[in-house]
């Protein structure tokens, strides 16, 4: 496509930032896609570049261009090591929207779109996202946002959230006509699409009269977190899973037994780097079992290769990066590495068995639930 | 173009890439000048491949530019005259670790701090540091001579280089040096390789010598109210026989981008040796600190202290970096007795085009990184900035010095070389002559072939 009438509006808003990427390389040494690919076009100093030479007409919109700019799992790893403090996971998004919006998307993510409109899932799932539970209270003080990829692909997630929810004996309740959060849309470049989303479940919030809503996906927390104040006026308080056990935890609202198991903390994109969620998982872990680190954590942790498109765009990619995670862990010697992503998870286990490896992949809430008491059970 | 093709069937399908996205990620590096994209990019992953390369390049006179990470501040890696980019990333092999005679083999293509990764286990490491150590290559760093903070101690990479085999640019391949630490037989080609920037021919493996890593590492941190008592210190300490792992001085405008507490300059030091000898030298030198007027000194007395000491010397580039989006990273040398008196003139300079202009840089061993903080987009601005940065090296040149210490002269510094040569550059045009008879070599750079 020759694209000297293309306008990149998105992308032009970002130009004096991409204009102080002094191309250090630095990004290089961190970016996941980098390493798997090798190719300059697949560093972020090399998007930047590319989206620079866009704007300014020095090159057009090859294929080659616009898949880079898709090829990306947003985990941010780049933004945190910038020396010049360039915002590149937005302005990544941003080049997403301009292509989406002149039509230049990724036939995956064109789909998945269209599952989203019509049946408010990626995942082309017409039948109930709530099956799992019997009952749903039209009023509680508390929102659990299933997400979903628990609700379909990994329902043990639902329902050990589930459990533990019930455990500490607070008052709440799952909507009953949740959607998709909007975090796909978002960050694959349909983001007038994602506003309805955003709307939409703000609005069946509001109507139980919850002041809190608890997420156990990280993806669908950063979209509220983030994303939707831009959108919609939100007047309740969102919180993670991990941090909503931490506070439990503290306020003796829950007992754990420890398990004496030896695990390892795989630290979601977008739980950690983008909302700065360490310790808190980190600290309901460590009650229940022996801790051990892997190499690259917290703010260096390595992407397990599912966000940001990279899943449904990529997916070999995606796998050969989750393997790279999967060996850290089987380095770092333990039985089991915890997330508090079903993303995460669902990338890490397929990798895992791509790997033969019996390493366990749990979500922190499937980890915790089998050391509450019996009571929360079923 | 379809002459270009051929080279598929060389490096394959899967390691040559003609699309614009691809070759306008390729036409910069670190350098804040103009963009040149190559026609192709290849990333051969042999030696057999990059001798056919440079066979198809030389027949067909094709412009070559190799290339390790692209990290270069001098645009050593930007294929100005276009033709082939010949990207070594994917020669990354650790090739033989030879513990007993520390030393190791590899491929241009290994990333300097996974080589120090590597050589960890062995109690061995490559010493020269530059700040791109993340990043950057063997191979570039072969090419660029670089060095970083502890040259003042292990010296450059020129150092460590024993042996090197080497793609001629017609193709032959020859091995030069030795694996005996002392040789005095025939001309030393290995010096005349390493700092050659590409233009004589492409390295794909190198013999490095090794250092064992140092039992015990200190820091310290001093305050001096001027930045010529700081510079007097430093001098002082080198005459005074000490030899620090780094003696990084940071000037005032440094110190204000940083945002730290405002002081005349700042003086870092690590010390490297045994406990003993580290804690005698520390005593030493903060003696001589003070007699130079230095109004504060810590002595890092755990790894968490020696941390935070470094956090402004770490911080100081990402913080000069982000006040305007063109900086132009100086990188000049003197010998240390003239240090004080080059950032005087720095500082007189700066003031005279009315540009902000910030010293930070691995004073003990006479190396200044100014920054000059501009924007390229404003003409006027970047006239001026380029005004200040020629007198600078100019009179680092005066001052008997050298207008780079370890970035390489790349496009840069082209003019300043007869200004520093004199008619020596005549026998570098004419080596390079003998050696890439065709100009093929990653032409326009180090210097103009008439």
């Amino acid at each position: 496509m020759y694209d000297n009438m293309i306008m990149y509006e998105n992308l032009k808003k970002h130009e004096e930032e991409i204009i102080r990427c002094i191309r250090c390389g630095f990004c290089k040494a961190v970016c996941p896609i980098s390493k798997e690919l090798g190719w300059e076009s697949s560093t972020p100093r090399g998007k930047m570049m590319i989206g620079l030479a866009l704007h300014e007409k020095k090159i057009s919109l090859t294929d080659l261009a616009w898949k880079s700019i898709y090829c990306c799992t947003t985990c941010g790893n780049c933004k945190e090591i910038c020396l010049s403090g360039v915002n590149t996971v937005e302005i990544i998004e941003s080049m997403r929207a301009d292509f989406y919006r002149i039509g230049k998307g990724l036939e995956n993510h064109r789909k998945i779109k269209e599952s989203i409109l019509e049946y408010g899932n990626p995942l082309f799932e017409r039948g109930s996202r709530i099956s799992f539970i019997k009952k749903i209270k039209k009023k509680a003080e508390l929102v659990y946002f299933v997400g979903c990829i628990a609700s379909y692909r990994m329902q043990e997630i639902a329902k050990s959230t589930v459990n533990v929810l019930k455990k500490s004996k607070i008052d709440f309740t799952i909507l009953e006509n949740e959607k998709c959060c909007g975090s796909v849309l978002l960050r694959t470049g349909a983001v007038q699409e994602a506003k309805y989303f955003a709307k939409h479940n703000v609005k069946e919030i509001e109507k139980t009269g919850a002041k809190k809503v608890v997420f156990s996906c990280a993806g669908c927390y950063l979209t509220f977190k983030k994303d939707y104040p831009k959108i919609v006026d939100i007047d309740f308080e969102v919180i993670h899973l991990s941090e909503y056990l931490d506070e439990l935890m503290k306020q003796g609202k829950i007992e754990l037994k420890n398990t004496r198991e030896i695990v390892t903390y795989h630290d979601p994109c977008h739980l950690g780097r983008h909302c700065g969620i360490y310790e808190q998982p980190r600290r309901v872990i460590r009650k229940i079992a022996t801790l051990i680190e892997m190499e690259k954590n917290m703010e260096n942790s390595r992407c397990c290769g599912a966000g940001g498109g990279v899943k449904s765009g990529f997916p070999e990619i995606a796998i050969d990066l989750g393997k790279k995670r999967i060996i850290d862990a089987i380095e770092a010697n333990v039985d089991t590495i915890v997330t508090s992503c079903p993303f995460c998870v669902y990338n890490l286990k397929e990798s895992a068995k791509s790997l033969n490896s019996n390493l366990g992949v749990k979500d922190l809430s499937e980890f915790i639930v089998s050391d509450l008491a019996d009571d929360t059970k079923g | 173009m379809a002459k270009l093709k051929e080279l598929i069937n060389i490096v394959g399908k899967e390691n040559y890439a003609e699309d614009e996205a691809e070759l306008i990620s390729y036409s910069r590096d670190a350098f804040p000048g103009e963009w040149h994209m190559p026609e192709v990019v290849v990333r051969p992953e042999t030696t057999e491949q990059v001798s056919r390369i440079m066979k198809f390049a030389s027949k067909n006179k094709i412009p070559l530019t190799p290339r390790g990470a692209g990290t270069s501040l001098a645009a050593n890696s930007v294929p100005v005259k276009g033709g082939i980019l010949l990207d070594l990333q994917k020669m990354n092999k650790i090739l033989e670790i030879s513990p007993k005679d520390l030393q190791v083999v590899v491929q241009p293509g290994v990333v300097y701090d996974d080589l120090n990764l590597a050589l960890k286990k062995y109690n061995l490491f490559f010493p020269p540091d530059p700040g791109s150590a993340s990043v950057c290559t063997i191979g570039g760093m072969v090419a660029n001579n670089a060095s970083g903070m502890r040259a003042v101690k292990y010296g450059v990479t020129r150092d460590y280089v024993l042996k090197l085999e080497v793609v001629l640019p017609d193709g032959t391949v020859i091995k030069t040096g030795s694996n005996a630490l002392k040789s005095s037989s025939g001309y030393d080609l290995v010096r005349l390789f390493v700092g050659s920037e590409g233009t004589l021919g492409v390295f794909t493996e190198i013999t490095l010598r090794l250092r064992t890593l140092p039992k015990y590492i200190t820091t310290a941190l001093a305050l001096f109210s001027r930045v010529d008592a700081a510079a007097s210190a430093v001098s002082n300490i080198i005459g005074s026989g000490l030899v620090p792992g780094a003696i990084e001085l940071l000037d005032k405008e440094t110190i204000k981008a940083v945002g730290l507490e405002e002081v005349g300059a700042m003086l870092l030091f690590e010390l490297h040796g045994s406990k003993n000898a580290v804690q005698e030298d520390a005593q030493k030198l903060s003696k001589i600190c003070i007699e130079n007027g230095c109004i504060e000194i810590k002595v890092a007395k755990n790894e968490k202290e020696r941390e935070e000491l470094w956090l402004a010397r770490r911080g100081a580039y990402p913080a000069l970096v982000r006040i305007k989006p063109s900086p132009i990273t100086g990188d000049v040398g003197v010998p240390i007795s003239k240090y004080p008196d080059l950032i005087k003139k720095t500082q007189i300079v700066a003031k005279k085009y009315g540009i902000r202009l910030a010293n930070f840089g691995h004073s003990g061993d006479g190396n200044l990184h100014f920054i000059i903080i501009a924007d390229q987009r404003k003409s006027k601005e970047w006239e001026r900035a380029q005004k200040v940065n020629r007198e600078i090296i100019k009179y680092a040149l005066e001052f008997g010095g050298t207008c780079t210490c370890e970035h390489g002269v790349g496009l840069e510094k082209k003019e300043f070389m007869r200004l520093e040569h004199g008619n020596t550059l005549d026998i570098m045009l004419a080596l390079k002559k003998t050696l890439d008879p065709n100009n093929i070599m990653n032409p326009s750079k180090i210097f103009e072939m008439c």
